[in-house]
């Protein structure tokens, strides 16, 4: 075994070392470990949001909200952007600043990024329920084995009071009540939308009722359009989680309105 | 050592149906009884035809297949109603996902010795007996690529001695010379297979096959055993058939796990899906006495 015969078996590994090293450090996040691509992910959006934001920069906030799911993931990559960076583009400064300060005072419009918990910082309450109610009235359409599941009234889980530390959210307080109900609870993470999808509570899952059925959740009788992990909550919230046969119109939230 | 089969000399039509209903049952019936009685009468058919090697291969790849199925479900899957505990991803482990995962990889396995046993009762030439009228093209082609994996096992260990001899062993050497060689092979072993295939296809065409009105030879007769067997064979399926299609051989996982298992029709459906498997081996039981019986006449 000379060198001659092997000097790849070592250059190789180096070269591709190498290469790996360099594209971490010009991605420019190594310092941070902020993850390069959700920099690219943001960047991108913020410049889709600069070019439809500049014909119509009186944009009304009502008029924003009208628009899709887009729209309000931008509003929350603007909003995340604002955190990180101040200083960049200064232009659009004045059009964010009207946001918060939207007419809904009650209901937030934008997804706060979830901070880390402060354990024992500060103890807030809130509700949740869980309801399959509609269930009840598409019994025909729902999976043979799964008729004991669905209670009499709908109620998987009737109002309840419990507490959480700041910053928690959504996903934070339905997991650990699941987990304290001895529930069963079934979600999904993503982490390039930061979300998590929950496909089944009380093994009633997602299609189980038609193809158009699965969970959706509502805080203060509003149904945010982003995933219940950033919906970060604040004290006196009532969480409802409701099984929709319909893509939300059964429950108050059809799909395109933003029910309030 | 290969003992004798009184299966395998039935009539195609018959080794065709059996293995047809059988694999049929093995892949759709998720009942535990169904599932132990079809892995555990595939396990004893393989044994009889393969021996040995049936065992050896049974403990070596089966085994941990049936082993890795059985943990990989409950990763994925968290349906159920029994929660055992919670997995770091924050999703439930539960019970009924690892009954089904274990079931699941039985019936991988189940199927996997059926299709052993018919490779070896089923041969190429009933195969096209049985289908060469029907579908010529069809039939040429399915006893080819059954035929390939063996004939490519053989060209290649043929094809590597003779690498060897000419001092360009795969096991010789640096890593990229190695890999150099093995491609090498790779390559001759791809262009001898297509040549095989087109130098088949060709040599059957030049004979006529397919052709109407063409004869082929065949030493199967169709016999009184058979026709019993296959009244017996069409009997055992038609019930069995009946009674799925009735729910006497349904099985639920999820979320409970729950199903038909007593009662006077489930147990029976059982038994005789029992007797359809065993099938071949009660006629090797029954051939083997009456041939003692015979010798200890003399």
């Amino acid at each position: 075994m000379n060198w001659k015969e092997n000097k790849w078996k070592i250059l190789l590994p180096l070269l591709l070392a190498a290469v790996l090293a360099g594209a971490f450090f010009l991605g420019g996040t190594a310092a941070d470990g902020d993850g390069m691509p959700k920099q690219d992910f943001q960047s991108s959006q913020q410049e889709e949001l600069s070019a439809q934001d500049a014909p119509a920069p009186q944009q009304l906030p009502e008029e924003d909200a009208k628009s899709d799911e887009d729209g309000n993931k931008e509003d929350a990559a603007e909003g995340k952007q604002d955190q990180d960076s101040p200083a960049q583009k200064p232009q659009e400064r004045p059009d964010r600043k009207e946001k918060p300060a939207a007419p809904q005072t009650s209901k937030p419009s934008e997804p706060d990024q979830p901070q880390k918990p402060e354990n024992g910082k500060a103890e807030y309450t809130c509700t949740i329920s869980i309801s399959c109610a509609t269930i009840l009235n598409n019994m025909d359409s729902l999976d043979g084995g799964k008729k004991d599941l669905v209670p009499a009234d709908g109620w998987i889980l009737a109002p309840m009071k419990v507490s959480f530390s700041e910053g928690e959210s959504v996903f934070d307080v339905l997991r650990r009540t699941c987990m304290e109900q001895k529930l069963h609870m079934e979600f999904e993470d993503t982490p390039l939308y930061d979300s998590a999808y929950i496909e089944g509570i009380g093994n009633l899952y997602e299609f189980d009722c038609g193809a158009l059925s699965g969970w959706e959740y509502a805080v203060n009788d509003w149904f945010p359009n982003y995933g219940c992990s950033r919906y970060t909550l604040k004290d006196g919230d009532v969480i409802e989680w409701l099984y929709t046969c319909d893509l939300g119109a059964d429950i108050g939230a059809p799909v395109g309105s933003k029910a309030a | 050592m290969r003992t004798y089969d009184a299966f395998s000399g039935c009539h195609p039509l018959v080794n065709f149906l059996y293995f047809a209903l059988v694999l049929l049952f093995s892949m759709f019936l998720l009942h535990p009884v169904s599932l132990m009685i079809s892995l555990g009468c595939a396990f004893a058919y393989a044994r009889v035809l393969k021996g040995r090697k049936a065992v050896r291969f049974s403990l070596l790849y089966l085994l941990p297949l049936l082993l890795a199925a059985a943990v990989v479900n409950p990763a994925f899957n968290h349906a159920g109603v029994t929660i055992l505990t919670y997995l770091p991803s924050g999703n439930p482990l539960t019970l009924e996902s690892i009954l089904y995962g274990i079931g699941a990889a039985i019936m991988l396995a189940a199927v996997v010795l059926w299709f052993l046993c018919c490779t070896v009762v089923l041969t190429a030439d009933k195969f096209v007996y049985l289908f060469g009228r029907i579908m010529p093209v069809l039939s040429l082609l399915l006893s080819m690529t059954l035929r390939f994996l063996p004939k490519f096992k053989a060209q290649f260990a043929q094809v590597r001695e003779a690498q060897k001899c000419v001092g360009r062993d795969v096991e010789n050497g640096g890593l990229l010379r190695r890999m150099k060689i093995a491609v090498t092979l790779f390559s001759m072993m791809v262009t001898w297979s297509m040549e095989n295939a087109i130098e088949t296809a060709d040599s059957m065409k030049s004979r006529g096959y397919g052709l109407p009105g063409r004869t082929a030879f065949s030493i199967y007769r169709f016999e009184k055993r058979d026709r019993a067997l296959l009244l017996w064979l069409a009997a055992c399926g038609g019930y069995l058939l009946l009674g799925w299609a009735a729910g006497g051989l349904s099985w639920q996982y999820y979320p409970v796990v729950k199903g038909a298992l007593t009662g006077m029709f489930p147990v029976s459906l059982q038994v005789v899906y029992l007797l359809l498997c065993l099938t071949p081996l009660i006629l090797d039981a029954k051939e083997a006495r009456q041939w003692k019986h015979l010798q200890s006449n003399i």
